[in-house]
């Protein structure tokens, strides 16, 4: 195991991103200032990560099981999957 | 549902697949094994575990990161200040990285039995350098390395009893 450090050039100073859980906040804050447009299915298909995720997902998970999911992200695989599959998000909210 | 995996509260489910999706990398050695021990808690015997990571470590990786990516940061930061434009360069602590050794060894024990690894976007690593995407090397760069550095890994496991 090692630290893996991202460097950054900012126009503002910011603090805390010495702690890898607010860095990470403000990461997926800041790289997803219009969130909402990746839970459009048009726009997650452009994203080549998300969409090999889902597809792996879409073909390896059994839909009659319960499923949960444990992720630090927005969510959008669980999302777009929740329809076909039994999931639980362990992080969900109403909106 | 609010779950806090590090810290499992009253939690009776069980589940038959469990997807965690990138969340190893912001643990160190001892949140990730209590990660595990109640991931393991809350799986049903037989379930399908699939851990998503882009936290792959390795040589060249471990370079890009420590020298080939701060370079090119520093030297675009300092070419905005000669320009005279107010920015800053910071150090974040992302998390941490493993190699796919180190990952097996934590995650293959006496409750999950390792099944297979998925692996793609074996270009992505190297598209991280502004040079890289620049001159369209990473295609390139894939094949000389054998196509060894997956940017997007999934690994099966299976939880024994």
């Amino acid at each position: 195991m090692r630290n893996w450090y991202k460097y950054l050039i900012l126009d503002k100073f910011i603090n805390n991103i010495d702690d890898r859980f607010l860095f990470s906040n403000y990461q997926l804050i800041e790289n997803n200032r219009n969130f909402k447009d990746i839970f459009n299915f048009e726009n997650f298909k452009k994203n080549k990560i998300f969409f090999k995720q889902y597809n792996f997902l879409k073909n390896n998970l059994d839909p009659d099981k319960e499923t949960l999911f444990i992720g630090s992200s927005w969510g959008e695989s669980e999302f777009f999957l929740k329809d076909e599959f039994k999931i639980t998000a362990s992080d969900s909210e109403d909106e | 549902m609010k779950l806090d995996i590090l810290n499992l509260k009253n939690q009776n489910l069980k589940y038959e697949q469990i997807v965690i999706n990138r969340i190893e990398y912001l643990f160190d050695n001892i949140e990730l094994e209590k990660c595990i021990k109640n991931i393991s808690k809350i799986s049903k015997p037989g379930a399908k575990i699939f851990i998503i990571f882009r936290s792959r470590d390795g040589f060249i990786i471990k370079f890009i990161d420590h020298v080939l990516k701060y370079l090119e940061t520093y030297l675009i930061y300092l070419i905005k200040r000669i320009r005279k434009k107010k920015v800053y360069f910071l150090k974040g602590h992302h998390g941490f990285r493993r190699s796919f050794k180190e990952f097996k060894k934590v995650w293959v024990n006496d409750n999950f039995e390792y099944q297979s690894i998925y692996e793609d976007l074996h270009e992505s690593d190297y598209n991280r350098l502004g040079v890289v995407r620049k001159l369209k090397l990473s295609y390139f760069l894939s094949i000389i390395f054998f196509k060894s550095h997956p940017y997007l890994n999934i690994i099966h496991l299976k939880k024994i009893i």
